[in-house]
């Protein structure tokens, strides 16, 4: 087997792995806290892909042609507005579904997914939208019989912008109070409450923080494939689900070794089998976790509360 | 009087757990709330915190009413409470918890009321980077009182302290609750199904009946009480 082709093979699933895995800690934060899937989250990553659109076009039109200039007000742009939608998303679609049976928050959940996906729609139209390549060059690695094992430039800003921003989210979590309270959240939130934190202000803050992440996702998709559509949120929603139910629902580490995973499965299957059934592998691995290991990679067993 | 419940009725769904209840608490006091399982009594604690809201009466501390006002609303005019089962996060390592408990204290003092719990049970300062799940369950109460006093609460409620812990534990958390009392003013409505040891402690009672308060008084007085005596002391014919 060739060495060098299978090494540009993990490159780029890694760099897929790490776009997966901005959305799926949204999701698994969402579960932790109010133990329910938002399946509006794809959307909010699919919004953040039109505004990072939007913003290359608008940085182009007001004359800023630095690229690492126009990236970092894109992404504070798009972060803005799509925090804007995740708290947004919590207050109407989920709040005050708070108390009601679990379905009811997931129906309303798929109802807010459905709602964005045709807002986009009607607003943007239903074609796809593309820009020109923000980022060109990069390096070769190495080449092996012929073959030249490429880091692109773009490959580069997106693995190191998201580990950076796992890192720095990690240290949100398990360091400030914010984090406390987002964990004391998770564990009980009767006693959260009982000591004084607001706990719906803390869901809320959950939300935000997913869709900032997601819209990071959002932007580092567009400066990589440079095409975005209404759909887009549907199938890398999915996916990052897929991660995050593979990881261990409810464990950011494990949502982002599941990305990790997943993003490699797609490239390696794309890779040597053929891109035709990259889906179908993704989620047959969903299918033999869910067989085999319904907790997850780095989840444990839910125990039943008495 | 720092507290005041006026007719208070609670409700879950359609079965009322609370009757007409009236019960006052004095600056300085501990008043013990006794009862049999189910009478009522952690409903009564949690009302007062806003979970679940009384469907009828009042709820004043210090004056203010806190019926209407959500949970960590109430929490923030100085209660604290120590919640049945301890509720401790099991998760995060027992500094954690203390931390989480000086939520609503000023950042100034963290360090010094953190001493200060740590001077109550020395445990805790041993034990301060272990998970708190893997505590014993007296620790585990030990934690859970200490994070209550983390938020320097004017009022502490305690409910039932004692549950699932070995003896020796429970004579120094009781002596603890006393020297809370005793040293530092603090007030604390104690409830308790081991009625001797609360009464002893307490300065007034109030005896919880299927919802409703059945007796009152000085706590020697509800003690030496014939019916009292024959329903929760075990001591009587």
């Amino acid at each position: 087997m060739d060495t060098g082709y299978l090494a540009q093979q993990a490159i780029n699933g890694v760099t897929l792995g790490a776009i997966y895995g901005l959305i799926a800690i949204g999701y698994t934060m969402v579960y932790g806290i109010i133990g329910m899937i938002n399946f509006a989250h794809g959307e909010v990553y699919m919004i953040g892909s039109f505004l990072a659109i939007l913003g290359f076009i608008l940085s182009a039109i007001f004359g800023i042609s630095s690229a690492p200039v126009a990236i970092v007000v894109v992404l504070i742009g798009a972060v803005g507005f799509t925090s804007l939608y995740g708290w947004a998303v919590e207050r109407i679609a989920y709040r005050p579904l708070r108390q009601a049976p679990r379905l009811a928050p997931l129906i309303s959940a798929i109802g807010m997914s459905i709602f964005l996906q045709n807002a986009v729609q009607m607003l943007q139209g239903a074609r796809s939208k593309a820009i020109q390549p923000v980022l060109t060059g990069g390096v070769t690695l190495f080449t092996d019989n012929d073959f030249d094992v490429r880091l692109s430039l773009i490959q580069t800003v997106i693995i190191l912008a998201t580990f950076g921003i796992m890192a720095v989210f990690t240290i949100l979590i398990n360091k400030t109070n914010f984090g406390r309270h987002q964990r004391a959240c998770e564990q009980d939130r009767t006693m959260a409450s009982l000591l004084g934190i607001n706990v719906d202000r803390t869901i809320s803050l959950t939300f935000v923080a997913g869709a900032a992440l997601a819209a990071v996702a959002g932007v580092m998709v567009t400066m990589y494939y440079g095409v975005v559509d209404f759909m887009v949120g549907f199938l890398a929603g999915l996916k990052a689900f897929t991660a995050a139910v593979l990881g261990g629902i409810g464990s950011l580490p494990g949502a982002v070794l599941g990305a990790m995973i997943i993003g490699l499965v797609e490239s390696l299957w794309a890779g040597y089998v053929g891109s035709a059934y990259k889906d179908v592998a993704a989620f047959s691995v969903l299918i033999l976790v869910l067989v085999f290991r319904p907790s997850g990679l780095l989840g444990r067993p839910e125990i039943e509360k008495v | 009087m720092i507290l005041s419940l006026q007719n208070v009725e609670t409700f879950y769904g359609n079965i009322q757990a609370l009757r007409g209840v009236s019960l006052e608490v004095n600056a300085g006091e501990i008043v013990a709330l006794i009862g049999a399982n189910g009478a009522g009594k952690s409903t009564l604690l949690m009302t007062i915190c806003g979970h679940p809201q009384p469907r009828r009466g009042s709820v004043k501390f210090k004056g203010k009413e806190l019926v209407g006002q959500t949970t960590y609303q109430i929490m923030r005019h100085g209660i604290a409470q120590v919640p049945e089962g301890r509720r401790i996060f099991p998760k995060m390592s027992v500094l954690e918890n203390l931390a989480i408990g000086a939520t609503l204290a000023d950042h100034k003092h963290y360090a010094k009321d953190l001493q200060e719990v740590f001077d109550i049970f020395p445990i805790l300062a041993k034990r301060q980077s272990q998970r708190a799940g893997t505590l014993s369950g007296g620790e585990q109460q030990m934690l859970a009182i200490g994070r209550a006093l983390m938020s320097r609460p004017e009022l502490l409620l305690l409910d039932e302290p004692s549950l699932g812990i070995a003896p020796l534990i429970i004579k120094q958390i009781f002596n603890t609750i006393k020297m809370l009392n005793r040293e530092r003013g603090m007030t604390i409505l104690l409830i308790e199904q081991n009625a001797l040891q609360a009464l002893k402690i307490a300065h007034r009672g109030y005896v919880l009946q299927q919802g409703e308060i059945v007796m009152t008084g000085a706590a020697d007085q509800i003690m030496s009480d014939p019916r009292v005596q024959a329903a929760y002391l075990g001591t009587g014919g």
